[in-house]
């Protein structure tokens, strides 16, 4: 018995290190969709997104310059280590026809990095969304499939966080559930049972 | 379909743990199996699910399992304790295989 109880006590302290290594599991990443739901009120302004000031990341090279959709729909594909901003800029102050299918890197205006963050400063760009969430892996456990991010934005305000948010999961959230539950009911059961 | 894989591994890993154990009731033994890790398996994966309460979660399995395994079975606690322990131990590490390769 007292070897049982020391090798428990043993156990005890080594079985946190091993199981917790357990749970490094597989790992996917999940669609994001990111929409502004009131472009149609600032028709004089186009919407870009584009790497941020703080944080180029890989820079423009891998990371350019990108219109948001006329119904309000901002690219997620970018490359995942990308910091992407959304900016309003005047139609006034930038030429669309420098777009390719909706983008403008590097190789569109002949720039280098440097070169290509002076051409953007100088579009006066307004940040209405910090560090939109465009990337994001979940654990394979996970039931998230699709998240969808809906902001309202206001010039001269930076949103940081959407302004609503509406997750997609799978159907394994049933099984997470039911299952458990079924098996509950079946366990308190058999005990009530046992007891009569 | 991963989760289910291992929860039907987990199944027959702590249901072969009971059998050496208690040696009775093989039938019983496998239902019981089947319940215990049909209740704590799919809740434990969905706290694991983006939380950083590793450790919590495997702890707390490990004690429902105690009173499952006790009660089910009607066993002593140390037993309990034995066998909730050892089949912890063993099912984790074959998930752990299971999500690694």
């Amino acid at each position: 018995m007292k070897k049982i109880m020391f090798l428990l006590l043993l156990g005890i302290m080594v079985f946190p290190l091993v199981s917790a290594d357990t749970i490094i599991r597989g790992t996917h990443p999940i669609q994001i969709n990111n929409k502004i739901t009131n472009l149609g009120a600032y028709s004089e302004y186009i919407f870009v997104t584009s790497i941020n000031g703080e944080d180029f990341g890989p820079g423009y090279g891998m990371c350019p310059i990108r219109l948001v959709e006329e119904d309000g729909t901002i690219s997620s594909h970018y490359y995942k280590f990308c910091s992407i901003s959304v900016y309003a800029i005047k139609k006034s102050d930038i030429d669309l026809n420098k777009f390719n299918n909706g983008a403008i890197g590097l190789k569109d205006l002949a720039l280098n990095e440097s070169e290509m963050q002076e051409y953007f400063d100088s579009l006066n760009p307004i940040e209405v969304i910090s560090n939109i969430e465009h990337y994001k892996i979940v654990s394979d456990a996970s039931t998230i499939t699709v998240e969808n991010n809906e902001y309202v934005i206001s010039l001269g305000i930076t949103k940081e966080v959407p302004d609503s948010q509406h997750i997609e999961r799978n159907n394994l959230s049933y099984f997470y559930i039911i299952v458990p539950l079924i098996a509950l009911i079946i366990i308190i059961t058999i005990l009530i049972k046992r007891k009569k | 379909m991963k989760i289910l894989l291992i929860l039907i591994f987990t199944i027959l890993i702590e249901f072969f743990i009971y059998s050496i154990i208690i040696r009775k009731e093989f039938r019983k033994l496998f239902l019981y199996s089947l319940l215990i890790n049909s209740f704590t398996n799919p809740l434990a994966n969905l706290f694991f699910n983006g939380t950083n309460w590793f450790l919590f979660i495997e702890i707390a399995v490990f004690i429902v399992e105690i009173f499952l395994i006790k009660y089910l079975l009607k066993i002593k606690y140390w037993k309990a304790i034995l066998i909730s322990f050892v089949a912890n131990l063993i099912t984790s590490m074959v998930g752990l295989f299971l999500f690694l390769f």
